[in-house]
């Protein structure tokens, strides 16, 4: 055989070989391995066949047929890889199994919505840098009217029915006297929030006898209303939606002068009018107000030098507006098919 | 505050809608709740008059009428006995529209036609009054739509002026209010009155014993007097803004309270002892029966009218029954006085008697208003009344009141506004509030004089808010605090209770929020000893059920626990973070601990098809308050037996920290949970956060990483029933080798195939060395070691 002949055999077996590969199945992969690389397969016998050739052409042979048995022996393999996996997720997948059937339950529990929301406002003032603090909810008449400008026999005194536990002490109606307490301790700069239970003698659909509030207050030099708007829109927006707008209007608390009522634009209507915002528009959201340089007095701030802040606001409503909450009661029956929706 | 639109337009112009009027007070600061139409709806009911009644011939109660519309005469079944020939009726006609979309049509009854309605106070939906049919006065024209009739064309804005604003509680104030947004002028009404010769002082004398509680009284006088339904047009107002028609003199003194807000009194002066008008304080023990004919028993802090023998009204609150103007009075004295409005207060709220003159007088009336009204009342009783006008009145003011001057300074404003209004912006404000003032152009300040209408002014604050709100809060922009910043930190304890309810909801618990107040019920359910309560209670609770501060959270968990399971969710898993209430202490009035409480009732894990269900039990317990310990940081805890009789006396166990029983956890008391009803097994924790909180830690140090492998030993010990897992490891501790790195229980047997008396632990043993690999071979010596003195010190043998 010449050297040509020898070069074409090779390449008709690695072709013919291939074409089998090609119509394998598992199981006969081995026998065509054996078949064309084997001891005496056929590679072999063209090798024979080499004896003809001139032994400066041999090792160009050897190469050659080299080359061939290096890809045959790699194309085999990968062929019966091929095979053993489609066959394996052939078994792996006719396994009997039921996947609608229920995942197993975490468990996982539940915080109370008024919790959530508390939660929610107190993180959004504590990235504003304002530190939280809680007062005692027995408090005196000091802390929780004298001293918050709230004069003994004073009509104000009316809006804020109170649980008495003996003369000159109750339940704090508010939260408003932990400021008073705060300034007590601490000169300007105070940036402080207080999250609490507030009680008042009130039961109804939209009243609960106990109820939480959050309060926020800011005294420093030069601090202003234009502050105040800026803050309490900032956070009406974060809490509520960028999209909402706000709306301060003048209002009354003995502590705070001059003092606002804040509006956000209804959610529900967007402004144009609905049950949520009793067709007006505007849900009122917050009372807010420049601290009265009265209570300033009982603390022993110069009024002239230092001017604050203040804000409050009921989170029962704000959680009753969120989740569309229509009975007060809800918070306090704590139904576990109420908690779950939380 | 009901403002009436027609009303308020006497007072100003203004072409403004009702709307646009509430709008712009709303945004001045006077919200107004409401706009109401006093259009109800009511079409084609007509004024008509009765012209014959007879019975109807089928039936005792109905009456068969002819009713004549100012054209023809009608027949009318009728129900009502109130009617007579030649009242003035509405007639609801044959089409007509009542409030609710009620139609009225033709109708037989009994046998007879009928051609309309006639309708009651009720039926046109003016008050709940429907025991008759409503007579309109005798000169009401014939054949007029009802809505212009009664003024159903007019709109009510229901203002709700803040307790500092008693000023806004009339039309006239709400008027002053509104031109000053508006800057329009005030229209003021006219007042002719021809008066008679005869001076007033001649029929009534006037004395104020106490000046400090009624700095000014003044008092009119007229005689021939006749009470009488007051017109139409009188009574549409009243209606319209809430009130009963009564007789022309109580409606005369109502009218004036609502237009120029000053409460007025009208006595039969024949009534009164001597002619005499006293202002005095009560004798204690006095008595008088008042309007509502109730008696009143007085203390000498109260201030009263008096003749000269007797009270005759609670000055400020209410006239008393005796001395009121009736319906045969003829002379009759006007009373427009000022009263101290923290004496009012304390009168009205002691007597637990609120009126509209109180409500008034509490907030503060116009001291120079005061004559106004009285002449406005004087010359209503001279046209409305025929009541002639005795000449003069009788004002008794012996020291004038003083109005306070305040000074404001123009940067003042601005620097806690923080904007920039001139000063001339804040000029015209003050001119269209009415105040009087001087200003210094080179200062810029002013002085003002407060008017004597506006008692919430005193301070140079009190005007900056004025003039920020009469501005537009709108026109000040939103800035961010330029402030200096500030040390935070007070935010461990809140960001610890937020862990743990972290913690808890990972666990499955849900949070509850139950009321701070408990009941005496709660402590007899729970058997909390009595005597051990230092507890604090409420003075006026609303009911017994919520009078007593809680000295535990463990009642508002059961009393939950029990709505729930009675409301279906058998599988229960709650918590709650919040105060007791624990008697008194130094700096607050009361000692205000935090606790931690859970109760669990049903299945540690929730039930599923996938899953064995385990109920859940105390060592479920036991090992979430092991999880919270460790996630707080807190590593050094014990546990010991409990006594605290709401637990189970051998399912519970005290946790002690620092030497200090910290809470106890366990199965209730089968006791306790009797008295709830509870259909199943119910365990709870209650913990002192207090003390838990002042041992956590966030801090962290890490050890490191062993670097040899370890090898493992187990050993299952047969242990007599009375020895404990605690005494076991203690001893496993003390006697196990240093190798031994970890001891840690895998197995627990009780039962038939152990001998009795005995049970077993299994206890798997971890021995590690920090500086080379063990050998079996050592390991196998050090354990055989361990297990020799194990049985020889527990009794134990091994299995
Ligand atoms: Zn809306």
């Amino acid at each position: 055989m010449s050297l040509e002949d020898i070069r074409n055999k090779l390449a008709e077996l690695e072709k013919q070989a291939l074409g089998e590969l090609e119509q394998a199945v598992k199981d006969n992969i081995e026998n065509i391995r054996v078949k064309y690389l084997g001891k005496k397969g056929e590679l072999t016998a063209i090798l024979r066949g080499m004896a003809d050739i001139a032994a400066a052409e041999r090792p160009l042979i050897g190469k050659l047929s080299n080359d061939i048995k290096t890809r045959l022996e790699e194309k085999i393999s990968g062929k019966f890889r091929e095979l053993k996996e489609k066959s394996e997720l052939t078994a792996l997948s006719n396994l009997q199994v039921d996947l609608t059937l229920p995942g197993d339950p975490v468990g996982f529990g539940h915080l109370h919505p008024i919790h959530q929301t508390i939660e929610e406002i107190v993180a959004i003032f504590t990235r504003l840098n304002f530190a939280v603090v809680e007062g005692p909810e027995i408090e005196t008449d000091y802390y929780n009217f004298e001293a918050l400008n709230f004069p003994p026999e004073h009509p104000a005194r009316d809006m804020q029915d109170t649980f008495f536990i003996e003369d000159k002490v109750l339940l704090r109606t508010h939260t408003s006297p932990v400021q008073v307490r705060v300034f007590e301790k601490q000169k300007p700069p105070v940036k402080i929030i207080v999250p609490g239970k507030v009680y008042r003698h009130d039961a109804d659909v939209s009243h609960s006898p106990m109820f939480h509030q959050v309060e926020g207050f800011l005294v420093d030099e030069g601090v202003t209303f234009a502050d105040l708007k800026g803050i309490l829109t900032a956070f009406i927006k974060e809490m509520f939606g960028e999209q909402l707008s706000t709306r301060f209007r003048p209002s009354f608390f003995p502590f705070t002068e001059p003092s606002a009522e804040v509006d956000m634009s209804c959610f529900a209507c967007k402004g144009a009018g609905c049950r949520v915002c009793k067709q007006s528009g505007w849900i009122e959201i917050l009372g807010a107000g420049m601290i009265d340089p009265a209570v300033f007095k009982h603390v022993k701030y110069d009024p002239e030098k230092y001017t604050g802040f203040a804000f409050g606001m009921g989170v029962e409503r704000i959680a009753m507006l969120k989740y569309a909450i229509d009975d007060i009661s809800l918070f306090y029956e704590n139904d576990l098919r109420f908690l779950k929706q939380f | 505050m009901k403002l009436s639109y027609k009303w308020l337009k006497e007072f100003i112009d203004t072409e403004l809608s009702p709307k646009e009027i509430a709008d712009k007070l709303t945004m001045g600061g006077i919200e107004v709740s409401a706009v109401i139409n006093m259009d109800k709806g009511i079409r084609k009911v007509i004024t008509a008059e009765i012209r014959d009644v007879q019975p109807h011939p089928n039936a005792d109660k109905l009456t068969f009428c002819k009713v004549f519309n100012g054209q023809a005469e009608v027949d009318i079944v009728c129900g009502a006995k109130n009617i007579k020939p030649g009242d003035r009726v509405p007639l609801a006609t044959v089409g007509a529209v009542l409030p609710g979309n009620k139609e009225i049509n033709e109708a037989e009854i009994r046998g007879k036609k009928s051609y309309g309605m006639l309708c009651s106070e009720r039926e046109l939906g003016l008050s709940e009054e429907h025991a008759g049919i409503m007579i309109l006065p005798q000169d009401t024209p014939l054949g007029l739509d009802i809505n212009t009739v009664l003024e159903l064309d007019d709109v009510i804005l229901e203002a709700e002026p803040t307790p500092n604003r008693g000023d806004c509680l009339s039309v006239l104030g709400l008027a002053r209010e509104i031109a000053a947004i508006l800057n329009l002028k005030i229209k003021m009404p006219k007042i002719v009155l021809k008066e008679t010769a005869d001076k007033a002082e001649k029929f009534v004398t006037v004395e104020i014993k106490d000046e400090n509680l009624c700095p000014r009284y003044a008092a009119r006088f007229a005689s021939n007097v006749k009470v009488k339904t007051s017109p139409l047009w009188m009574q549409n107002r009243l209606r319209n803004c809430g009130l009963r028609p009564i007789n022309n003199i109580v409606d005369i003194t109502n009218y004036v309270l609502l237009e120029l807000g000053h409460p007025l009194h009208a006595f039969d002066s024949t009534t009164l002892q001597d002619a005499k008008i006293i202002v005095r304080t009560a004798r204690e023990g006095e008595e008088i029966q008042t309007l509502d004919g109730q008696t009143r028993k007085l203390t000498k802090h109260m201030l009263v009218i008096a003749d000269s023998k007797k009270p005759v009204a609670l000055a400020g609150v209410m006239g008393g029954e005796l001395t009121g103007v009736k319906e045969n009075s003829t002379t009759v004295v006007l009373e427009s006085a000022y009263f101290d409005p923290v004496s009012i207060r304390k009168t009205a709220r002691s007597l637990g008697l609120s009126s509209d003159a109180s409500y008034h007088f509490e907030r503060g009336v116009d001291v120079d208003n005061q004559i106004l009204a009285l002449n406005r009342a004087a010359q209503m009783v001279q046209d409305l009344a025929e009541g002639a006008v005795a000449k003069g009145i009788i004002d008794t003011y012996p020291h004038k009141l003083k109005q306070p001057k305040i000074t404001l300074r123009q940067d003042r404003i601005n620097k806690i506004l923080g904007v920039e209004i001139t000063f001339a912006q804040s000029k015209k404000i003050l001119k269209n509030l009415g105040f009087a003032y001087t200003e210094n152009t080179s200062t810029e300040s002013f002085h003002v004089l407060v008017p004597p209408w506006r008692h919430d002014i005193e301070r140079e604050i009190d005007l900056i808010e004025e003039v920020a709100r009469l501005n537009g809060y709108e026109e000040i922009p939103a800035a961010l605090p330029k402030g200096r910043m500030v040390k935070v930190g007070g935010n461990r304890d809140w960001q610890m209770a937020q862990t743990i309810a972290q913690f808890l909801r990972a666990a499955g618990f849900a949070e509850i929020i139950s009321y701070s107040f408990i009941g005496e019920k709660d402590y007899a359910k729970t058997g909390i000893d009595p005597a051990a309560r230092d507890c604090i209670k409420i003075a006026n609770p609303l009911t017994e059920d919520v009078s007593i501060m809680r000295t535990s959270l463990v009642c508002g968990l059961l009393n939950n626990l029990a709505w729930n399971i009675n409301h279906g969710s058998t599988e229960v898993k709650i918590f709650e973070q919040g105060r007791v209430f624990l008697g008194r202490a130094q700096e607050t009035y009361a000692r205000e601990d935090r606790r931690l409480a859970l109760a669990v009732s049903g299945h540690k894990l929730e039930p599923s098809w996938n899953r064995k269900a385990a109920t859940a039990d105390s060592y479920y317990l036991k090992g979430l308050a092991v999880g919270l310990l460790d996630i707080l940081g807190i590593a050094e805890y014990k546990f010991q037996p409990s006594t605290n009789t709401i637990f189970h006396p051998a399912l519970s166990l005290d946790l002690v920290l620092d030497g200090q029983v910290s809470g106890t956890l366990g199965r209730l008391s089968p006791r306790v949970a009797e008295n709830y009803d509870f259909p199943q097994e119910v365990y709870l924790a209650e913990f002192d956060l207090e003390k838990i909180l002042s041992l956590a830690t966030t801090a962290k140090k890490f050890h490191s990483i062993p670097k040899f492998p370890g090898i493992r030993r187990d050993l299952a010990l047969s242990l007599p029933i009375k020895v404990s897992h605690e005494t076991v490891m203690n001893q496993l501790r003390r006697l196990a080798d240093p190798l031994v790195r970890e001891v840690a229980l895998f197995d627990v047997y009780q039962g038939d195939k152990m001998e009795a008396g005995f049970k077993s632990y299994a206890y798997t043993f971890l021995y590690q060395a920090q500086d080379r690999t063990l050998q079996d071979e050592e390991v196998n010596k050090l354990h055989q070691e361990l297990v020799r003195k194990v049985i020889a010190e527990l009794g134990a043998k091994v299995r």
